[in-house]
This record gives C-alpha cells, sequence and structure tokens, in this order.
C-alpha cells in the first residue's frame, strides 16, 4: 500500500513537470497568461506526510520546473513558500475530525467548499509570489498584480476541472457499491 | 549554544523552510547561474533533447508559415546578390579582393524552445558547440533582433532573448541614425521601449528602428521595429517611444546566429584603451 502511494505521487512528479514545461509555459494570450499548474502536485499531498517532508518535496519540484523552464530558483522559492503555508491554512480550514487518517485534500474527500478555498489561498498566494520574485521590481507593480490574478484563475479552472475529472468519484456510489 | 540548538529543534519547520528559500534565492541572485552550474549544463542536454523530440512534432503544423518566409527572404537575398546587378565597368576585379573582407558569418538554426510568458525569457535553438557557437553571439531572425547566445552545450544553445529584463539593444533610428537603447517592459511581447532618444529629435510615428551596429554582437542596419507612440521623459530631455517589435517572437522558427569574425580584434582595442585609462 505504502509503495503504491510512493509510485502514484512520483508518477504525479513527473506527470506534472512535463505538462508545465512542454505545454503549458508554451500558452500564451496576450502575454499575461502563465497557469503554473505544478503547484498542484504540493497541493494533493496526502494530509498525513510530515509537514517537513511536504517542503522537501516542494523543493524539488520547484526546482526541477527551474530547470525546465530555465528559471534560477525563483519557482522553487514560491512552491517552498506554498508549502509553508499549507498546514497552517488546513488548520484553519478543517475541523479535526475532517483529518481521519488517510484523508487527501481532494473533492472526494473534503468536498467543494474545502477544495475551493483551499486552493484559491494557496495558487492566488503561490502565483503573487513568483511573478514578484520574476520581475523584482516594485516599478511594474499593477502589472504583476494582473499578471498574476490573471494567471491564478487559469491554474484554479485547471485544477477544479482536474479535480473533478480524477478526484471526485463520489462517496455514495462507492457505498452503494459495498 | 545548547539554547540555540533546543531553538532550532523546537522550531524545526520554520527553520527548514528558512534553509530551502535560502538556498532558492541563491540561485535566483547569482548572476552566473547559467555558467557555474554544472546540473544545469547537463540538464540542458536532456531537457534539449525532450524539446527536440516535441519540435519534431509541432514543426510539421509550422510548415507552410515558415516556407512563406524562407521564399520571402530568399527573393530579398537574390535581389541583393551579385547576380541581380549588371556588370557596367569594364574594369576587371580581382577574385582575393581586399576592398572586401568577411566581416560578419551567420550560422542558420532552428528555435525549439520560446516561451514569451515570463518576466525573464530564455529560448533554445539546436545549434551548439559543436557547430561551431560560443556564448555572446547575436542571434537574428528574417525579421528582427531574437537575442544573445549565453550559454551552449554540444548540440544546443541557449539564448537570452530581447524579452528579457537585462536585455540592451543598442538601436538607432534609420531615418536620421540617432542613437538609442531598446529594451522590453515585460508587458506585452510585441511592444518594447526605445530610450535615451534627445528631446530634439523628429520622431514619428512609423519610423523605422534599427540596430545600431556599435555593439560587438549585431551587424548595423538589423530591423527591430517600428515607433509606435512617443513622450517626453520627467525631465523633458528624452524622449520614452514606445516600438513594436517587428518580428512575431511567438511564432518564432528560423533564426540566424552571427558570428563577428573580428570581434577579437576589436576587443583587443578596446582592452588597450581601457588598459591605458588605468
Amino acid at each position: 500500500m505504502k509503495w503504491n502511494n510512493a509510485i502514484t505521487y512520483l508518477g504525479r512528479f513527473v506527470v506534472f513537470i512535463l505538462l508545465q514545461g512542454l505545454v503549458l509555459n508554451h500558452i500564451n494570450i496576450s502575454g499575461y497568461l502563465n497557469p503554473l499548474l505544478y503547484v498542484m502536485f504540493v497541493l494533493l499531498l496526502p494530509f498525513d506526510m510530515s509537514k517537513q517532508w511536504v517542503l522537501v518535496w516542494a523543493f524539488i519540484m520547484g526546482f526541477a520546473v527551474d530547470i525546465f523552464s530555465g528559471t534560477p530558483g525563483m519557482h522553487a522559492a514560491s512552491l517552498v513558500f506554498v508549502a509553508f503555508l499549507r498546514p497552517f491554512l488546513i488548520n484553519a480550514l478543517s475541523r479535526q475530525d475532517d483529518l481521519e487518517y488517510g484523508a487527501k485534500p481532494t473533492l472526494q474527500n473534503m468536498g467543494f467548499r474545502w477544495v475551493f478555498f483551499y486552493s484559491v489561498i494557496l495558487v492566488v498566494s503561490h502565483h503573487t509570489v513568483f511573478f514578484f520574485i520574476e520581475s523584482f521590481r516594485l516599478s511594474e507593480f499593477f502589472q504583476i498584480i494582473t499578471r498574476s490574478l490573471i494567471s491564478s484563475l487559469m491554474t484554479l479552472v485547471l485544477i477544479i476541472f482536474i479535480q473533478y475529472l480524477f478526484f471526485s468519484g463520489s462517496k455514495s456510489r462507492r457505498r452503494f457499491i459495498r | 549554544m545548547r539554547n540555540l540548538i533546543r531553538l532550532i529543534v523546537r522550531n524545526n519547520y520554520f527553520f527548514l523552510f528558512l534553509f530551502l528559500e535560502v538556498i532558492a534565492f541563491y540561485f535566483v541572485f547569482n548572476e552566473n547561474y547559467y555558467h557555474q552550474n554544472v546540473f544545469i549544463q547537463s540538464s540542458k542536454e536532456i531537457t534539449g533533447k525532450i524539446y527536440g523530440v516535441t519540435d519534431d512534432i509541432t514543426g510539421y503544423f509550422k510548415l507552410k508559415k515558415a516556407n512563406k518566409e524562407l521564399t520571402k527572404e530568399n527573393a530579398r537575398l537574390r535581389n541583393s546578390s551579385d547576380q541581380a546587378f549588371m556588370k557596367t565597368s569594364l574594369e576587371t576585379i580581382r577574385h582575393k579582393d581586399t576592398l572586401y573582407h568577411k566581416y560578419m558569418e551567420f550560422v542558420p538554426a532552428r528555435v525549439i524552445a520560446s516561451p514569451v510568458n515570463q518576466r525573464n525569457n530564455y529560448w533554445m535553438i539546436n545549434k551548439g558547440r559543436q557547430q561551431g557557437l560560443e556564448p555572446d553571439l547575436g542571434v537574428i531572425s528574417s525579421n528582427g533582433v531574437v537575442g544573445i547566445v549565453i550559454e551552449v552545450s554540444e548540440n544546443f544553445s541557449l539564448v537570452q532573448s530581447v524579452l528579457h529584463k537585462q536585455t540592451t539593444l543598442s538601436a538607432m533610428l534609420k531615418k536620421n541614425n540617432h542613437k538609442g537603447f531598446v529594451t522590453w517592459s515585460g508587458a506585452d511581447y510585441r511592444k518594447g521601449e526605445l530610450n535615451d532618444i534627445p528631446a530634439h529629435v523628429n520622431v514619428e510615428k512609423g519610423d523605422t528602428v534599427v540596430t545600431s551596429g556599435n555593439s560587438l554582437l549585431f551587424p548595423g542596419n538589423i530591423i527591430i521595429g517600428s515607433v509606435q507612440d512617443k513622450e517626453l521623459n520627467q525631465g523633458k530631455s528624452f524622449y520614452n517611444i514606445g516600438i513594436e517589435f517587428s518580428e512575431d517572437y511567438n511564432s518564432l522558427e528560423y533564426v540566424y546566429v552571427v558570428k563577428n569574425l573580428m570581434k577579437e580584434e576589436q576587443q583587443e582595442l578596446q582592452e588597450r584603451r581601457d588598459d591605458e585609462m588605468e
């Protein structure tokens, strides 16, 4: 069971990197839109993974994306920031009995409202931090804000879409089969 | 000391976070990141191969446009070749002409990855050290200026594009040779800025902006774009001119790497002067 999980996450790791490097980095409408979907990898890590390991995985993931996009350390820095925020946000958003052993931050386990707020807050903070580091000029403040909001919107649409496609498998149906 | 260790252990989460961020920001602010990082060096061959494969596939969809561009350029080159001109003089011309000295050499290459949606865009081309490329060469296309080679591997090179925070092109207005600098403001990949043109110069919308030929990287008179709008800067002494790039960087396909054959001589001369200054 444990090994199965590891392989699933490694597979996701590779898929998100390739998707980001080969497809999403080439999407371009008016130069503002740059969805950073790989952040979903960190969002999807299970609750029972220790938060220190989440940080390390975020760093590795960000660094891999950095290599693929030719940016020095920017994705790593912003993704580690998201991983740092994650446990505080999870605590703030959920009641203790929601986080039963083996629960995952998916539609199936947590429901739409929870997943929506969780994704919005983390994605927007990630994109804002990333575009600020990328530009590093306060004179481009409004440009950075527009860019991060538009890109966040696109990333969020993709995340919700993927959640519905792969992680929704409704609870009730499963109970019915049993 | 014991207290310090206890503090770190108790807040290990925060310190791990800090540690990872420091590593990441070390890369962000390390200017020579590409030159030093051996890991990146070798991984570039791998990402280059992957990009090469995807480009082989997507390249087919762009063939028609690429062909059209190439025919257009062929026609232009034919027009400027010897065959297009009739010789009216009876003077014989020696084959080894010392009047003309080959100055620039152009290496054709194909762009295999060219994102335009980042603040600092790096593009990859499919020629590298084996084809005689080296860092610090200019890259142009048939419609404009593309960027500067900053890093080469065996078969691929990384180009710091015009769409980059640190790229500054030495440019001039074609009609009156007034010189300035072209940069990219980071928003729209079609639009750049031309600065340092004095306020007394007559600038009109639609004026052509070309490379000045002052740099060692690009030959002169390569088109960069055309003037869109202008406004005086705060001191009223210089124009801030908005230009539209002539090349559509989003659909970039074939480029030429410019090798300046006399660069060393020029650099040597410059260095000799710098030495004297010291």
